[in-house]
């Protein structure tokens, strides 16, 4: 039967219509939001500092550093027209892409990358040179330098601009639009298709908090896992990562008996329930400092000695930086002190308040636990603990130092289970536990990549769903 | 070009479409399959190339590490790879299991695989990796879809080239079609040939002689044919109507012929001959152009019942048969065939099987001109006997001995006919018999033979008009378009004397005379007699619709030749009017009831003593009022008791001086109507007296 010509209009007009609803239905969801629960929001965005989880979180979406570790083992650049090496690492050149800016009114110049490549070259080995050409920056080192690509993979490397006293601006994705003390957006520069153009930073208050029912929230990652609503765990993908989320008692004290007495003598199971009394998720005890899956780590408890009570001390301050633990942790350290003859005095107080006292010399308080946020492995930040004591570990701190400047992959290993066997030495932390993590996301995004970088820092920008 | 190719893709997009569809489905699923097997492989490469350091990580617990190394092996195609290590005693791995790649589920399209990862002989653990075939499609035709579209594109091309020679065809096929209906609906079937020929000339060699070409050539055969049939149709059913309009018009002269053949007594016999003959051969053109140009429904009831039988005008069965056989002995001149009709043979009816009846006589008129030499007569006579028809065929041949004619109408017994098998006497009477008649035979050695057939006779149907029946003062419209017919029946009437009974004829030949007639005398409609046409020359209408409109069905007759058709029948069954046959019209009876209408005497106004004796008597035995005076002062004298539509007799000389038709004149001013003059004097002297009603002899006028 021939074709109907009379019908083809008609047919042209159904497939046009349901092209256009597909579309309009794909716009409405174009401005789909990214919406993450944060433990903490810092009072200023910026590379430099320490970071908490929030700020690195925020880091992640606003800056881009030089290069990226793609699949492991490859770098890629999305600032460089093009790069090359020298073969032995010695040489480096980085030739910028025109077009690069932080935002419509800071333009990111040959003089500027020249300047910040200098200036982050220069931390990384000072035995460099920089010169440019043109729009192309040229490093030679004096030794071959491997790890420099790594380097500059850093967060904490990225080109930056400050835009306003609290907020730096990247040439990552988004730029701030928006921040109070406890919330912030951001926005996407160039909204893209079938992406998150916009990111709502909400507070954490606490598991209870009806807020986290909402179904709009995306990221439950950064909040404690025993946070994380039920409706989340059965309604969202999810998988376990390797993270390197611990627990650990600080012990800051310059007399190393006192040390002794704390680490051997603290039962962790003791403090673990105390700190955290609700905890439901599971964990792992580790021995040492270092993370499980990390090379050198070691799972099971530390091993402790305690030798009995030590003779009338001063008081210990127990830097406390939750709120809803105080009833066991007194009980807890009651029992220590009856224990060790060691008093401890619980302390609560806010994690910015913390933060500020590792500028001081005297931080103001002996134990403490913290929870290890780290965004890059390589990088070891889970190591580099000095700034938490009021004293030296000059060891520890050169075999640091030794470790930052190795290329070597298995020297570097070994330094590290050094230095890990250093702390244990100086006892000036004690693992308690390290945490389990799954981590849970959105049914409807399409490109969740696991393995490749710390998953608990997602780069939203590059979402699709 | 655009068009021939738009028309080639409306001929063929569902097989062009069906094509493309198994083509790419092949095409990608093939593709997918390709990269699936790939992917596999460039996996299971991988892996033999990172066994050794995936263990080295994998002993020393570097989760990290071990997922750099898994990104190494993984692959674009594969979604996402767990690896699940085996434990040992002492293992340092703790994780359940290792996972890099898209966490995203999509069940309906990812497929897990599983491999042990060993390195050098040591089973590490299990990799399970997942390929998604809807991503390994979309990545595949991302990365060739130039090389898939040009492909497809070039599919396309081969189909389309694949079909030209079917397009060829049909578009061949298509230009003939369309010629044909071209040169079909202009009626030029003298240039389909060519047409046809041409295009198949355009058909690839392999198709000529093929059956579609073959068809083609016979469609136009006989498209040809049937241009040609329907030609001769149309000038069939023009000479049909011709012929049938000629026999129609015929009649009517031909009935004032026969007319005026009753009136040759005085004509010398040949002259007589003559004219009977020519009468005949008039009557034999015209039933044989009937016959031969019969309309398709005429005749339709005789036909559709072929071995029934029915009432049957005879001498409408007879008069055409008889015809057929003048023409068929023509070449014999010295045969005369005759059927001479008469009052008697008028309106006889009988039960027969039209067809064998014909049959029969046909036979029996071969028979008897069998048996004339050069020269003899046969004759048919239609008679009535008592309660039967009789149909006698005689003729003045050689005749039969007795013991001969005993025989005849057995089977198998004939006489004298050389090829004779005897079964037409036997088939006649067995088939008269069949109708409750009889047959004998009557003959005479060197005198010749007569065969009568006996039948009951039947009924008339209704719609027969056995006699006309009219009564005094009553009015008796004739319509006709023709002349003659009014001149047989002025013949007619004059005849029957109907005038002088107080009869008055009107003849009209268009029908807005009857219309003027009919408005004009109200209170005489109602009482006429109409005898109408009915077919009126020049005029749409026909007698029976004229008579519809008129309100007059129930007094008219409808008199035509074509009394035979059975749509005039049923209309005319239909309006209750009754039908007479044209050609009977000399033979149908005239009747004036003379008891039906006025009970006015009849008034005589004679001197002359024996005239009033002859109408006294004449009076009497007719039972008929009269009314004689003898002198024109005795009527006068009574004038006033006398009716004025009374008819008044006056004798042209009434002695003393004194002529009648002053009397007549002064009775015309009194008021009286019916007027005669009662003479030996030719009428013509009293033609300047237009009020008389008529001029007769002396005798009485109800003496016919």
């Amino acid at each position: 039967m021939p074709l109907n010509l009379k019908r083809i209009p008609s047919a042209l007009f159904l497939l046009g219509s349901i092209f256009l609803v597909a579309v309009i239905l794909s716009l409405s969801n174009s401005y789909r939001k990214w919406v993450v629960v944060l433990p903490d929001l810092p009072s200023k965005i910026s590379v430099s500092g320490m970071q908490t989880a929030g700020s690195l979180y925020i880091l992640r979406q606003t800056h881009e550093p030089l290069f990226r570790l793609i699949d492991g083992q490859n770098y890629s650049s999305t600032i460089l027209s093009k790069w090359h090496r020298s073969i032995d690492y010695t040489e480096y050149m980085f030739c910028l892409s025109s077009g690069v800016q932080f935002d419509l009114s800071h333009k990111f110049t040959p003089e500027l990358f020249t300047a910040y490549l200098r200036d982050t070259t220069n931390i990384f080995d000072r035995s460099s040179t920089v010169r440019r050409i043109e729009n192309c920056v040229f490093v030679k080192f004096a030794k071959p330098r491997k790890s420099y690509l790594s380097y500059l993979t850093m967060y904490q490397h990225a080109p930056t601009c400050s835009v306003s006293e609290d907020v730096e601006e990247g040439l990552g994705d988004f730029r701030v639009t928006r921040k109070t003390a406890s919330e912030a957006t951001l926005m996407r520069k160039k909204s893209v298709w079938r992406g998150y153009n916009t990111i709502e930073i909400k507070p954490y208050i606490s598991p209870d908090n009806p807020a986290l029912q909402d179904r709009n929230i995306s990221d439950f990652n950064k909040i404690p896992v025993d946070g994380i609503p039920e409706w989340v765990k059965q309604k969202y993908p999810h998988t376990t990562i390797a993270s390197l989320n611990s627990l650990l008692l600080l012990i800051n004290h310059p007399d190393k008996t006192v040390r002794d007495e704390v680490y051997n003598c603290m039962d962790t199971d003791m403090l673990r329930t105390a700190f955290a009394p609700k905890k439901k998720t599971p964990f792992w005890v580790i021995q040492n400092i270092l993370p499980l899956g990390v090379a050198g780590a070691k799972a099971g408890k530390p091993i402790q000695h305690c030798r009995g009570r030590l003779p009338l001390h001063a008081p210990l301050i127990f830097a406390d930086l939750l709120s809803d633990n105080e009833d066991s942790m007194r009980k807890m350290l009651l029992d220590f002190s009856l224990r060790t003859g060691v008093p401890v005095t619980l302390r609560t107080i806010k994690a910015a308040e913390f933060l500020s006292s590792l500028s001081r010399q005297t931080k103001g308080y002996n134990l403490a636990i913290i929870s290890s946020d780290v965004d890059e492995i390589d990088s070891h930040p889970y190591l580099d603990y000095f700034s938490w004591f009021d004293f030296d570990l000059p060891i520890a701190r050169n075999l640091y130092s030794q470790l930052k400047q190795e290329e070597d992959r298995n020297r570097a290993e070994e330094l590290v289970r050094r230095i890990a066997r250093e702390f244990e030495r100086e006892k000036v932390v004690l693992p308690i536990y390290q945490g389990v993590r799954e981590i849970y996301y959105p049914p409807e995004v399409k490109n969740i990549v696991v393995g490749l970088t710390f998953s608990e820092f997602q780069r939203v920008g590059d979402l699709r769903w | 070009m655009f068009r021939l190719c738009g028309r080639v893709f409306a001929y063929n997009w569902r097989y062009y479409a069906l094509g493309l569809f198994v083509f790419i489905t092949f095409w990608q699923v093939f593709s997918v399959y390709s990269a699936g097997v790939v992917a596999d492989d460039k996996l299971r490469t991988s892996m033999r190339q990172n066994a050794a350091y995936f263990e080295k990580a994998f002993l020393d617990g570097d989760v990290f590490e071990t997922q750099r190394i898994l990104w190494r092996i993984k692959n674009d195609n594969i979604k996402r790879i767990t690896f699940h290590p085996v434990s040992f005693e002492g293992s340092k791995w703790i994780f359940k299991e290792a996972v890099i790649g898209n966490i995203y589920q999509r069940p309906w399209a990812q497929r897990t695989y599983s491999v042990s990862f060993i390195s050098n002989g040591a089973e590490l653990g299990t990799l399970e990796y997942v390929i998604d075939w809807a991503d390994v499609n979309a990545f595949v035709f991302e990365a060739n879809y130039v090389l898939f579209i040009a492909v497809v594109v070039l599919f396309l091309v081969l189909m389309v080239v694949s079909n030209l020679g079917s397009i060829r065809t049909i578009l061949a096929i298509e230009r003939s079609v369309n010629d044909i209906n071209r040169l079909s609906d202009n009626s030029n079937t003298a240039g389909m040939s060519a047409a046809v020929k041409k295009n198949l000339e355009a058909l690839p060699p392999d198709l000529l002689g093929v059956p579609f070409s073959q068809m083609t050539g016979k469609m136009v055969d006989s498209l040809q044919r049937t241009a040609r049939l329907e030609n001769e149709l149309a000038v069939s059913k023009a000479m049909s109507d011709l012929s049938a309009q000629v026999a129609h018009d015929i009649r009517s002269p031909l009935a004032a012929l026969d007319m005026a053949v009753k009136n040759t007594a005085d004509m010398p016999e040949e002259q007589r001959l003559v004219i009977r003959n020519a009468s005949n051969r008039i009557r034999d053109i015209a039933n044989n152009l009937i016959e031969k140009y019969r309309r398709p429904d005429a005749g339709q009831v005789s036909q559709s019942v072929p071995s029934s039988t029915y009432v049957c005008l005879l001498s409408g069965l007879l008069d055409p048969l008889l015809t057929e056989k003048r023409l068929q002995f023509q070449s014999r001149p010295g045969v005369q065939l005759d059927m001479p009709l008469s009052p008697e043979s008028y309106g006889l009816f009988a039960s027969v099987q039209p067809v064998e009846f014909r049959r029969v006589i046909s036979n029996l008129v071969n028979n008897a001109v069998e048996s004339l030499g050069d020269k003899g007569m046969v004759s048919l006579r239609l008679s009535q006997a008592g309660g039967s028809v009789a149909i006698s065929i005689s003729d003045d041949g050689k005749g039969i001995a007795p013991e001969i004619v005993a025989k005849l109408g057995q089977k198998g017994e004939t006489h004298g006919k050389a090829g004779g098998s005897g079964l037409g006497l036997y088939h006649a009477r067995t088939t008269v018999e069949g109708w409750g008649g009889m047959l004998a035979i009557a003959s005479e050695p060197g005198k010749g033979t007569a065969i009568t057939l006996t039948l009951p006779a039947a009924e008339p149907p209704q719609w027969f008009v056995p006699e006309l029946v009219f009564s005094p003062g009553q009015y008796v419209v004739l319509l006709d378009d023709d002349g003659t017919i009014h001149q047989v029946w002025k013949g007619r009437f004059a005849s029957s004397r109907v005038g002088e009974q107080g009869v008055e004829s009107l003849n009209l030949s268009e029908p807005s005379g009857l219309r003027q007639w009919v408005a004009s005398n109200p209170d005489k409609v109602k009482e006429a007699v109409y005898l109408l046409d009915y077919e009126l020359l020049g005029h749409r209408e026909t007698g029976l619709a004229l008579a519809q409109e008129l309100g007059i069905t129930a007094q008219s007759i409808l008199v035509s030749s074509r009394w035979e058709e059975p749509q005039i029948l049923a209309e005319c069954q239909r309006l209750g009017m009754r039908l007479l046959p044209k050609n009977l019209s000399g033979l149908v009876p005239i009747r004036v009831n003379v008891a039906k209408v006025h009970c006015a005497p009849i008034v005589l106004l004679d001197d002359d003593p024996l005239v009033h004796l002859t109408w006294k008597m004449a009076a009497k035995g007719k039972g008929v009022e009269l009314k004689p005076f003898r002198t024109a002062a005795d009527l006068l004298s009574q004038i006033a008791s006398l009716d004025k539509q009374a008819p008044i007799y006056i004798d042209s000389e009434l002695g003393c001086g004194v002529k009648g038709e002053d009397i007549a004149r002064q009775l015309h001013e009194a008021g009286f109507t019916s007027l005669y003059m009662e003479t030996g004097h030719p009428p013509e002297e009293f033609a300047r007296l237009k009020f008389l009603k008529g001029v007769i002899s002396k005798d009485p006028p109800w003496q016919s």
